[in-house]
């Protein structure tokens, strides 16, 4: 039995509603579920129970669509949807009329990288070493004044 | 640590030989300070602004801080005590008032101090009523005031007095006696004229004495006073025009006895005052943060320099926060906690937080009242932390599908209580669905395995009793009575012994009954599979020596990874269970040991 694994990614503005973008890489020039065809290609989602940092790569080829895309995503972080189905090909190449999902994930743009031909995302979260320190505030001058000396 | 990454011990125990250094990385230093006689901490910038986390039930849980002083009054004084005010940052974030009864500085409650006054204020710093100055006043000079009595006498033969009009008084003041013979009026002081006359005595503006209403020419009489009197003695006669002008009192004998009395004063004068060369503290907005300012005076007598001594307050209820189950309020939630961090501390968007298994984890975590009584003071990075301590509310922190989150280390009924009757497994897996080739299986360490005795430290305190470290030894029954031990820190937030009783014995159960870990892939679907879930993988083995033969165990999911190739790859620790089925780990942690 032949099995096909299509992945969907949604772009979202950072107020989730507002959606910027749906691709799917796998029935080129074809609309499945509102989400138009562009190639991309991306590595396996990971749950796990380690806290450690889990983000996913997703490569585009590059274009002036994907790149301000992306501009944009960064400085407002946008959400990103990953959306991986298993289904059975039809025979006309047609996408078929149902599909199980089997994996998804969901982040925020975080950092990309560029070269000639492709553009690369993270996806994943601002709880990463450098940034995320508990307690969240620090005293600053402007909080406290000037100390006191004794 | 094992040799497969992929087995997550509850927590690294300490090195007990580095426990003291360790505790200087922690909040604990600054939350259980047993210093009690420390000179007050002084805030800086830079640091971070400490969160107390706490709430107190049915008298269990609150936190003992020692909050830095960001603005800083003294005043020394010899002659009225020394007096101090503080002005204390208690927490980042809104906490409810702090009451009086719970604020104490060194041994003793402020609130036994004279002058005291406690102000508790969020997003400024109390300073009307504080006088953040400082200042050493000198000894008083007292106003003196100093009286001499002298005594003094008068006598005299044929004493005259010139006057006119129709009266004469002679007048002694601090008079003792008096006495006068053969008064006469007449015309000059040796005359042999005598005119009638009488005469009427005063001591101290009161009438006293008189001579009758008739009138005549010769008096005598004498007087003597117990105690010095102002005492007056007029001559005058009712007829008017009868005596001659000038006209004179004569007396054949005058004496009397009289009290001088001289007092010399020399006024108060006020000690010297001296502005120290320190500074207090000026500016800042105190944003978002919950403030108290503290004052009050030591008696004369009192130890020297102890106004210098650290403010410690008891914080019944922390900061006020959003709630996993809703509302909004101080928790002792260690899911509140972890909630309220992923949104402040990384601003982690809501979207990316799984509240449903924190909603879970709160209520597990309420059943076996596994509360959160502590402050962050260091900071720490938060995902090593939250991973950190997940496991002292037998918990993990788990990212699944991208969100973060926290699940029970061992499954739940319901009810939200750990189950200790026979588990059904999420998923099986076998031959028929594990990728040939994939499957690896990892042995634990035999030093993992040995018996040990657990350390557990937790902090006991009551509201007037600063926090002290207690420890309670978990061990198997009749193993590891001398060793070894291995420490396990909860001082940070746990005060109570049933909650650090209970971690132990998971540890100890974990340690003594999980052989093993595995990891495969599959290509089952599986996308429902999540960390935490437990499976069950029956293994076929084959070699050159012996028959085939099969393993079949259950094991807790560590970690799943779904690929767009369609192939799962899973990590498990094994999940020993009773020939019942039951999870050997929960009825060892729920039954005790």
């Amino acid at each position: 039995m032949t099995i096909g694994i299509a992945a969907f990614i949604t772009f979202r503005e950072s107020n989730y509603t507002t959606v910027v973008a749906r691709y799917q890489s796998y029935w080129p020039g074809q609309t499945v579920d509102d989400h138009t065809f562009y190639p991309f290609n991306t590595n396996a989602i990971v749950s796990n129970a380690s806290g450690g940092q889990e983000s996913i790569s997703v490569e585009f080829a590059v274009s002036n669509t994907i790149t301000s895309i992306v501009e944009a995503g960064i400085a407002d972080s946008h959400f990103v949807e990953l959306a991986f189905y298993q289904f059975t090909p039809t025979t006309s190449g047609a996408p078929p009329t149902s599909k199980t999902l089997f994996a998804s994930f969901i982040g925020e743009l975080v950092s990309a990288t560029q070269n000639e031909t492709t553009i690369t995302i993270q996806v994943g979260s601002t709880l990463n070493p450098v940034e995320a320190q508990a307690p969240p505030r620090k005293f600053t001058t402007t909080l406290i004044g000037e100390p006191p000396k004794i | 640590m094992t040799s497969n990454p992929s087995y997550i011990a509850p927590q690294s125990a300490s090195a007990p030989i580095t426990t003291n250094l360790r505790k200087d990385e922690l909040a604990a230093l600054l939350t259980v300070d047993k210093d009690a006689t420390g000179q007050q901490r002084i805030i800086a910038t830079g640091n971070s602004i400490p969160l107390v986390f706490c709430r107190q039930t049915g008298g269990i849980g609150g936190a003992w801080v020692t909050p830095p002083a960001a603005r800083y009054g003294v005043e020394e004084n010899a002659n009225t005590g020394d007096y101090f005010a503080f002005g204390l940052v208690i927490s980042d974030g809104r906490i409810p008032a702090i009451g009086t009864a719970d604020i104490w500085k060194g041994p003793i409650r402020c609130n036994t101090l004279s002058e005291f006054g406690a102000t508790n204020a969020y997003g400024s710093m109390p300073s009307s009523s504080y006088d953040y100055t400082l200042t050493s006043v000198g000894p008083d000079t007292p106003a003196t005031s100093t009286t001499t009595t002298e005594r003094l006498s008068f006598a005299n033969s044929n004493v005259s007095y010139s006057f006119n009009g129709q009266s004469y008084t002679i007048t002694v003041n601090g008079c003792t006696s008096f006495s006068f013979t053969n008064s006469k009026i007449s015309n000059s002081p040796t005359s042999s004229a005598n005119y009638v006359h009488k005469w009427i005595a005063t001591t101290n503006g009161s009438a006293y004495a008189n001579s009758g209403a008739s009138e005549t020419t010769n008096y005598s009489d004498s007087f003597s006073f117990s105690t010095p009197t102002n005492f007056a003695i007029t001559f005058t006669t009712a007829f008017a025009n009868y005596w001659p002008q000038p006209a004179y009192l004569v007396f054949s004998e005058l004496s009397y006895n009289y009290t001088v009395t001289t007092t010399i004063t020399t006024p108060f004068v006020p000690g010297a005052v001296t502005n120290l060369p320190l500074y207090a503290g000026a500016g800042g907005t105190f944003a978002g943060m919950s403030t108290l300012a503290v004052r009050g005076r030591y008696a004369v007598d009192a130890e020297t320099g102890i106004y210098k001594q650290q403010i410690r307050c008891f914080v019944r209820n922390g900061v006020q926060v959003d709630r996993v189950l809703g509302g909004n309020g101080s928790s002792c939630s260690f899911p509140d906690l972890a909630y309220y961090l992923l949104k402040n501390a990384s601003k982690v968007s809501t979207r990316l937080i799984d509240l449903p298994s924190l909603q879970e984890a709160e209520e597990f975590n309420s059943n076996y009242e596994l509360f959160f009584n502590g402050v962050l003071a260091n900071s720490v990075n938060l995902r090593d932390y939250l991973a950190r301590v997940a496991p002292m509310f037998l918990l993990r922190f788990v990212q699944i599908n991208g969100k973060f989150g926290l699940r029970p280390v061992l499954p739940l009924d319901g009810s939200f209580n750990i189950r200790t009757d026979a588990i059904t497994p999420s998923y099986t897996f076998d031959d028929s669905n594990i990728v040939v080739g994939s499957f690896q299986k990892d042995y634990i360490n035999a030093s993992e395995r040995k018996p040990f005795c657990a350390l557990m430290t937790y902090r006991s305190q009551t509201e007037s009793l600063y926090g002290t470290p207690q420890t309670v030894e978990v061990r198997y029954s009749g193993t590891a009575t001398d060793g070894p031990f291995e420490q396990y820190d909860m001082e940070e937030f746990c005060t109570t012994q049933s909650h650090a009783t209970l971690v132990g014995r998971y540890i100890l159960a974990s340690r003594k009954h999980v052989t093993h870990t595995v990891s495969f892939q599959t290509t089952a679907l599986i996308g429902d599979l999540v960390p935490t879930d437990v499976i069950q993988v029956t293994w076929d083995y084959t070699s050159s020596l012996v028959a085939d033969g099969a393993t079949t165990y259950l094991y807790q999911v560590d970690s799943v990874s779904e690929g767009v190739d369609g192939v799962f790859r899973v990590e498990a620790t094994h999940f020993p269970t009773t020939a019942a089925g039951a999870s050997q780990v929960a009825i060892d942690t729920v039954a005790g040991i």
